[in-house]
């Protein structure tokens, strides 16, 4: 009976996180440390009818404080009525590099528990760990064994959290540890006077003929070599696309009918009036327009997970730092970057690795100008429309030429981007790479399937609030207007419509780039989600919004004139709306995390401004140019 | 010499580290006075490098590896 608390801490890559989802399960929740962009991860389990609180700690190799998560982590501390026990999790493959934190925490005099991980992994290593010793030179502070991967251990780490009884060590292990007032050269002398020794105390405690991971080194050697690595590179997030795009397109087409099923079926079974028009135009739409992306942003994560699980990504993050570096990136900014093919808003919140505050912030202004899966069938019926149907070389269709070309522009203006806000950006922080490359590992399953789960919980949540209220908002403002407009039903077309009398006051504004009032009304509805333009237009045209093909849809916006009889929709006004989609932030959730994940309003008023210009400027000019000639 | 001339493949042990705004971290990760490293391999640009340290593997930019003064 009653309530334990317990935390987990300890280094990076020692698996903390699976020990972490082997005493949780599905019972944990990602939230927020107060006034810091870290993740806070709690869970709970039951152990003989007591209720164990967890809190998995961040990473962290040190106690000193310099990084975000070591002030997370220390502040925690603070409080010592939070915890009643803190568990140590400690990779037996590197004990040395590990026992650091271990001992500033026992120099803290703190309930610890220590739990040797991964155990399996350092036998075969051929390193032998003499825990009863171990446990004795620290006053007998419990030892545990485990390997999170197959779950051993687990069952002693919840019995001790359950009886856990507190012993005060006796003496200090170097001394009582001070965490404010040394310098750094001070914490440089003290933490070599630690390692020191630590490392003579293990030669007591492990006895080892360690040798190099053997697979890690024969891997590296062609996964990282001067040569092979960077087409292996490129053939593996080839792939990854290819999984995203293609695997996801009949979920996607699949919830797609279903939302079109359910809103058919609302509008019949619920009686005609506001309420059902309210429900049937703005929100089962809205929530559609949601879950559609929830395919591809599992895949994206899935592959992620493997990619990180197995670890592959911090070699892509050794091979890109060089090359992202001069752009005021870092090697780090390739997942954001990535991810932001699928969506911007998981891509900006895995900025949060990023610990240089220019790279994090350069990277968080340039992520959504990759074109994310909102655009592809803005795209896609625009090209069907405005470029013709041309062979190039007989092998390459113009139409897929010219999709692949908005990916491609979206990157560089990415890059040119970014580094314009380096130039911008004066502040100077030191940035730096030191990144633990783990060995090559099989993934757990587990570990993946519950951060896919928490990463569609957090894009479903953060997006689909913003996504449905806009939805709302536009559907008022889309079947309300000036009463004069009314039909006999009280009915209103849509160019008559707030809406529509916004789109036709932004019409001056957007007529050098070869629009109309129509497209000013799909370019604002489209702040809810740019897919959305496909649906407005086609309300404005008075078809059915039939799916992927839209021949309709496409008919129409073809036969569609201006005033002196010209097609509206030609290859100069075409390309101009498809440049201004490519670079337009007009994606108010991404812009909401933004602010969030910024703390401040600056950064995505700044963002927008810096996109808008990008876009009407590229668009102004694509359409002069095309014109001319 | 520095760490990051040390030729591939050849072990030897850290005689200091510069100081620096980054050296504790350093120290941190395990670069500490009389622990052995081997750089294992560069980046096809030459910078990052990676480095065996102790019994981890960890990437350091050229700019980091010039802070680490070693013994052949």
């Amino acid at each position: 009976m009653g309530i334990k608390n317990i935390a987990l801490v300890g280094n990076p890559n020692a698996g903390k996180s699976s020990v972490f989802n082997q005493l949780t399960g599905l019972k944990q929740h990602v939230g927020n440390y107060p006034g810091v962009t870290v993740d806070k991860k709690t869970g709970e389990y039951t152990h003989e009818e007591t209720t164990v609180k967890v809190v998995d700690l961040p990473g962290i190799y040190s106690l000193y404080g310099r990084s975000e998560e070591e002030k997370v982590v220390l502040d925690y501390l603070q409080q010592k009525e939070a915890f009643d026990l803190l568990v140590v999790v400690v990779d037996s493959t590197n004990i040395e590099r590990n026992l650091l934190l271990f001992t500033q925490l026992y120099d803290l005099k703190l309930p610890l528990a220590l739990v040797l991980n991964m155990t399996d992994v350092a036998t075969s290593k051929g390193i032998q760990i003499n825990h009863e010793l171990l446990s004795e030179k620290f006053s007998n502070v419990p030892v545990i064994l485990s390997n999170a991967r197959t779950g051993d251990g687990i069952e002693e780490i919840k019995a001790l959290s359950v009886h856990y009884q507190q012993q005060v060590p006796q003496d200090y292990f170097h001394n009582s540890f001070g965490i404010d007032e040394t310098k750094e050269n001070e914490q440089l002398k003290i933490t070599t006077i630690r390692y020191h020794k630590i490392k003579a105390l293990l030669k007591e405690v492990i006895v080892s003929d360690s040798k190099k991971n053997d697979l890690t080194q024969k891997l590296d050697r062609l996964l990282v070599h001067p040569f092979w690595s960077f087409p292996i590179l490129l053939a593996v997030l080839f792939l990854v696309f290819q999984a995203v795009f293609y695997l996801s397109e009949s979920p996607m087409d699949w919830i797609d009918q279903s939302f079109s099923w359910i809103q058919g079926w609302a509008q019949e079974a619920l009686p005609p009036g506001v309420l059902t028009s309210l429900i049937t135009e703005g929100v089962i739409p809205g929530i559609g327009g949601v879950v559609i992306f929830v395919p591809q942003i599992a895949l994206l994560f899935l592959i992620l997970g493997i990619l990180e699980e197995t670890g592959y990504m911090t070699r892509v993050v050794f091979l890109l730092d060089r090359l992202l570096k001069p752009f005021g990136l870092n090697g780090r900014s390739i997942v954001p970057l990535v991810s932001g093919f699928a969506c911007a808003i998981p891509g900006i919140m895995a900025t949060r690795t990023i610990e240089n505050w220019k790279e994090r912030m350069i990277t968080i202004m340039v992520t959504p100008f990759m074109s994310c899966s909102a655009r592809l069938p803005v795209y896609t019926i625009l090209i069907a429309v405005v470029i013709p149907d041309q062979q190039i070389f007989d092998f390459f269709s113009l139409k897929g030429l010219v999709l692949f070309g908005l990916y491609l522009v979206g990157v560089v203006v990415a890059l040119i981007s970014a580094l314009i806000f380096k130039w911008i950006l004066k502040v100077k922080s030191a940035s730096y790479l030191i990144l633990e490359m783990p060995d090559y590992k099989m993934p757990q399953w587990k570990n993946i399937f519950l951060t896919v789960l928490e990463k569609c919980k957090l894009f479903v949540w953060n997006a689909g609030k913003i996504i449905v209220a806009i939805s709302i908002i536009l559907w008022v403002l889309a079947s309300n207007g000036p009463a004069k407009y009314e039909d006999k039903n009280g009915d209103i077309a849509i160019e008559n419509s707030y809406v529509g009398i916004l789109g036709k006051s932004i019409e001056p504004v957007i007529k050098p780039l070869g629009y109309d009032w129509k497209v000013g009304i799909a370019i604002i509805t489209s702040f809810a989600a740019r897919e959305v333009f496909v649906g407005t237009m086609a309300t404005i045209y008075g078809v059915e919004d039939d799916g992927e093909e839209n021949l309709s849809l496409q008919d129409k916006m073809k036969a569609d004139q201006t005033e002196d009889g010209s097609a509206l929709f030609n290859l100069a006004s075409g390309i101009s709306l498809l440049l201004f989609y490519a670079f337009a932030m007009q994606c108010m959730s991404t812009s909401a995390v933004v602010y969030r994940e910024t703390k401040s309003i600056k950064w995505p008023v700044i963002q927008f401004l810096f996109m808008g210009a990008v876009a009407y400027l590229s668009a102004w000019g694509a359409y002069s140019f095309l014109l001319s000639i | 010499m520095k760490l990051y001339a040390l030729p591939k493949g050849e072990v030897a042990e850290i005689k200091s580290v510069d100081s620096s705004e980054i050296s504790a971290r350093l120290a941190d990760i395990g670069f500490y006075e009389g622990q052995m490293v081997e750089v294992l391999f560069h980046s096809p640009f030459g910078d990052p490098i990676a480095v065996r340290v102790g019994q981890s593997t960890v990437s350091l930019r050229k700019i980091e590896a010039e802070l680490i003064e070693v013994n052949r």
